[in-house]
C-alpha cells in the first residue's frame, strides 16, 4: 500500500511539472498577445 | 590562520582557473557536435544509443518539448531507483543480506538522487546493498548531472541563438554530456583514487578484533541496566572509487559511507582531498568559458567567472577565519597553532585535513550543490557553520551544481541587467536581446520558489512538537539552524546536513522529498521558459547606452544583486539561528 502511495505521489509530482510547463506556455502566449 | 593554509587555498583556485579554458572549450565542441579526440571511441556508442532508443539526433526541440523530455526521463529514473531500493533483498551483490529499504526512505532517496541532491537520511553501509549503490545510486549520479549539463547548454543556446524556437535535442545533449564529459573524467579519476587507497571491491564486510575491549551499559526495556561487551568491529567494504569519482564530478555528494569524504576509504590522502575538491568545481567553472564561447562574448564568461570567484573566496575566507578562532568556552585549554596541533575549533574535523582544508572543502561543496563533506558542518562555530548555509541560500550559483549553477546564475544575470536598465531608464538588453516582462516574471518565479519552500516547511516544522521537533536533538538557535539547514540543503539540491536532526521520519522524508522536487523541477521550468523566449528574439547592435555585461562594473552589480536578494530573503532566519547562537556563545551559552 505504501509503495502504491509513493509511486502515485511521484507521478502526481511530475504531472504537476507537466501542467506547470503548459501553464507557463499559456502565460507566454498571453504576454505575446498583450505586446501585439 | 596560517600561510600554509592560505597557500593551499590559493593553489586550489589556481588549478581551477587553469582547467577552466581547456575544459570549457572542450565542452563547447562536444555540445556543438564538433570533432573531439574521443570521437573514434564514443561516436559508435552514441550512434548505437540513438538507434536502440529511436532518437533522431538531428531533430531539435522547443523549450516545452525539451522540458517534457527532462521530466519523463527523470520520472522514469526516479521510479527505477525506488524499485531497486525496495527489491534489493532479492537482487544480487548484497553480501550483507540487507533488507529492502522502507518505502518512505526509498522514495526520499530516489527523489534525492534524481534531483542531484543526494540528501541521505540513512546510513549507507547498513542500508544499501552494493547493487543499489551501483545500479540505483551511482548511475543516477551520472543521469542527474547529465540532465543539469544539458539544461545549462539549452539555456546558453537560448541566449546565443536568434529568431528560432529550438534549443537543441535533450536526448543528444544528455548522451553527449554523459559520454564525452562525465564518463571519461570519472573513469580516470576513479583509477587515480584507487591508486591512493580508495577501495573498490565486492567483498562482504571485514571483521576486526578490537585491541581494547569496549564495555557499554545502557538501560534495557525493563528499566534495568544492560551491559554489552564489544570485542569486534565490522569494517564496511564495497565498490567505492567508481562512485566517489562521479559523486564529486557530478556535484552529487552522496557518500558511499556515512562519514562521506571524511572516511579514509573515500578520501584517504591529501592528494585525494585536493582532487575531490577540484572535481567539484571543474565543470561548473569550465561552463563559464563555454558560455563566453557560445555567446561570442568571452569577456562576459569571464565576468560571470569573476563574480563566482569573489563570492566563493568570501565564503571560504570567512569560514577559515571563524574556524581558526578558539572556542571561548574552553577555558584554560591551549587552542593556539603549534607544530603538533591545528589550533582553533577542531571539533568534527579530521586532523589529517586540518582547518584550512576543512573550511575550503565546506565552502566549495556548499557553493556547488555537491554536499559531500570532509568535516561535520554541525560542529563548526556558529559563524563558520553559517557560511555553508549562506552559500546554499544564494541559490547554488557560485560555480554551482553541474549545469544547475550556470542556469541559476544566468537568471541572476538577467535580473541584474533588468535592474541596470531600470537605473538608467532604458529597456534592458542582454547581449543584444531586449529583456521584457515575461522574462522577468519567469525570473521572479525562479527566485521566489526557493525561499517559499525553505521558509514554509521550516516554519511548519519548528511549530510542530509532534512531528517537527520530536526528532531534533538540539534546542534553541542551533536547533533552528539544523531544521533550516535541512530544508535549505534540500531546496538547493545540495544534500549536506547539520547533524542533530534525525530526518528519517515520515514527516521529514516526505516534506524533504517534496522540497527537493520543487527545488529542482519547479525552478528549472521557468528558467527554460526564459531561454525559449530569448531564443525567439532578434538581436540589436550595442550602442553607447547599452549596459556592458563584460566588465568589472557588471561583475560588481551581479555580485551585489545576488547578495541583496539572498540577504533580504533569509536574514531574519539567519538572525534567529546562527547569528543569535554566535552572540549567546560569547555570553557563555551553548546548545
Amino acid at each position: 500500500m505504501a509503495d502504491l502511495i509513493y509511486i502515485l505521489l511521484t507521478l502526481v509530482a511530475f504531472g504537476i511539472g507537466h501542467a506547470y510547463i503548459a501553464g507557463l506556455g499559456c502565460l507566454k502566449g498571453k504576454a505575446k498577445i498583450d505586446r501585439d | 590562520m596560517t600561510t600554509n593554509g592560505w597557500l593551499q587555498i590559493g593553489l586550489y583556485f589556481f588549478l581551477i582557473l587553469a582547467a577552466t579554458v581547456p575544459l570549457g572549450a572542450y565542452m563547447t565542441k562536444v555540445f556543438a557536435r564538433r570533432k573531439t579526440f574521443l570521437d573514434s571511441v564514443l561516436l559508435p556508442v552514441e550512434k548505437l544509443a540513438y538507434k536502440l532508443t529511436g532518437v533522431n539526433p538531428d531533430e531539435e526541440m522547443g523549450w516545452q518539448s525539451y522540458l517534457l523530455a527532462t521530466l519523463v526521463f527523470s520520472a522514469a529514473t526516479c521510479l527505477f531507483t525506488y524499485v531497486v531500493e525496495r527489491l534489493q533483498f532479492h537482487l544480487p551483490w548484497n553480501p550483507q543480506h540487507l533488507p529492502g529499504v522502507a518505502p518512505g526512505l526509498a522514495w526520499n532517496t530516489a527523489i534525492s538522487f534524481t534531483t542531484n541532491t543526494n540528501w541521505q537520511a540513512y546510513t549507507p553501509e547498513s542500508t544499501m546493498s552494493y547493487f543499489t549503490q551501483m545500479v540505483g545510486l551511482a548511475t543516477h549520479n551520472f543521469w542527474s548531472a547529465g540532465v543539469g549539463l544539458a539544461l545549462a547548454i539549452a539555456f546558453i543556446r537560448g541566449i546565443a541563438r536568434r529568431e528560432t524556437t529550438k534549443l537543441g535535442n535533450f536526448w543528444v545533449d544528455l548522451t553527449r554530456g554523459t559520454l564525452w564529459v562525465l564518463l571519461p573524467i570519472s573513469a580516470v579519476l576513479a583509477l587515480v583514487l584507487v591508486s591512493q587507497g580508495v577501495i573498490q571491491n565486492f567483498r562482504s564486510y571485514d571483521t576486526a578484533k578490537l585491541v581494547e575491549t569496549q564495555t557499554t551499559t545502557a538501560t534495557g526495556a525493563d528499566g534495568k541496566p544492560v551491559t554489552t561487551v564489544t570485542t569486534t568491529q565490522s569494517i564496511a567494504q564495497g565498490p567505492t572509487a567508481s562512485q566517489e569519482a562521479i559523486k564529486m564530478l557530478g556535484t552529487n555528494g552522496g557518500g558511499f559511507f556515512n562519514a562521506n569524504s571524511a572516511h579514509p576509504f573515500e578520501n584517504p590522502t591529501p592528494l585525494t582531498n585536493l582532487l575531490e575538491m577540484l572535481a567539484i568545481f571543474v565543470i561548473p567553472a569550465g561552463l563559464t568559458y563555454t558560455l563566453g564561447q557560445m555567446t561570442g562574448s568571452r569577456n562576459h564568461g569571464w565576468a560571470v567567472f569573476a563574480c563566482m570567484a569573489v563570492l566563493w573566496f568570501a565564503g571560504v575566507a570567512t569560514c577559515y577565519w571563524a574556524e581558526s578562532h578558539p572556542n571561548p568556552l574552553l577555558h584554560g585549554v591551549n587552542q593556539s597553532v603549534t607544530a603538533s596541533q591545528s589550533g582553533g575549533n577542531m571539533e568534527g574535523k579530521e586532523t589529517r585535513f586540518g582547518i584550512a582544508n576543512s573550511a575550503l572543502f565546506a565552502g566549495t561543496t556548499t557553493d556547488a550543490s555537491c554536499g559531500a563533506v570532509n568535516a561535520m558542518h554541525d560542529s563548526f562555530t556558529p559563524l563558520g557553520g553559517m557560511v555553508p548555509l549562506v552559500n546554499i541560500m544564494m541559490g547554488e550559483i557560485v560555480f554551482g551544481g553541474v549545469g544547475a549553477g550556470m542556469y541559476g546564475m544566468l537568471v541572476f544575470v538577467i535580473l541584474s541587467v533588468f535592474i541596470a536598465g531600470l537605473m538608467v531608464g532604458r529597456t534592458p538588453e542582454y547581449l543584444g536581446k531586449k529583456i521584457e516582462s515575461y522574462d522577468i516574471q519567469m525570473a521572479m518565479l525562479y527566485v521566489l520558489i526557493f525561499p517559499l519552500v525553505i521558509l514554509g516547511f521550516t516554519a511548519i516544522s519548528v511549530l510542530a512538537p509532534g512531528f517537527g521537533l520530536s526528532s531534533l536533538a538540539n534546542h534553541g538557535p542551533h536547533g533552528l539552524s539544523e531544521i533550516l539547514y535541512a530544508y535549505t540543503s534540500a531546496a538547493g539540491n545540495n544534500g549536506s546536513a547539520f547533524a542533530g536532526l534525525n530526518a528519517n521520519t515520515p514527516w521529514y522524508n516526505t516534506t524533504l522529498g517534496i522540497t527537493m522536487f520543487m527545488g529542482r523541477f519547479l525552478m528549472l521550468i521557468p528558467m527554460l521558459a526564459i531561454a525559449g523566449n530569448l531564443a525567439t528574439k532578434k538581436t540589436t547592435p550595442a550602442t553607447v547606452g547599452t549596459f556592458p555585461v563584460d566588465g568589472a562594473l557588471f561583475t560588481t552589480l551581479l555580485t551585489g544583486v545576488i547578495l541583496i536578494v539572498s540577504a533580504l530573503t533569509f536574514f531574519p532566519a539567519l538572525a534567529l539561528g546562527p547569528i543569535l547562537e554566535h552572540l549567546l556563545l560569547h555570553a557563555g551559552h551553548t546548545f
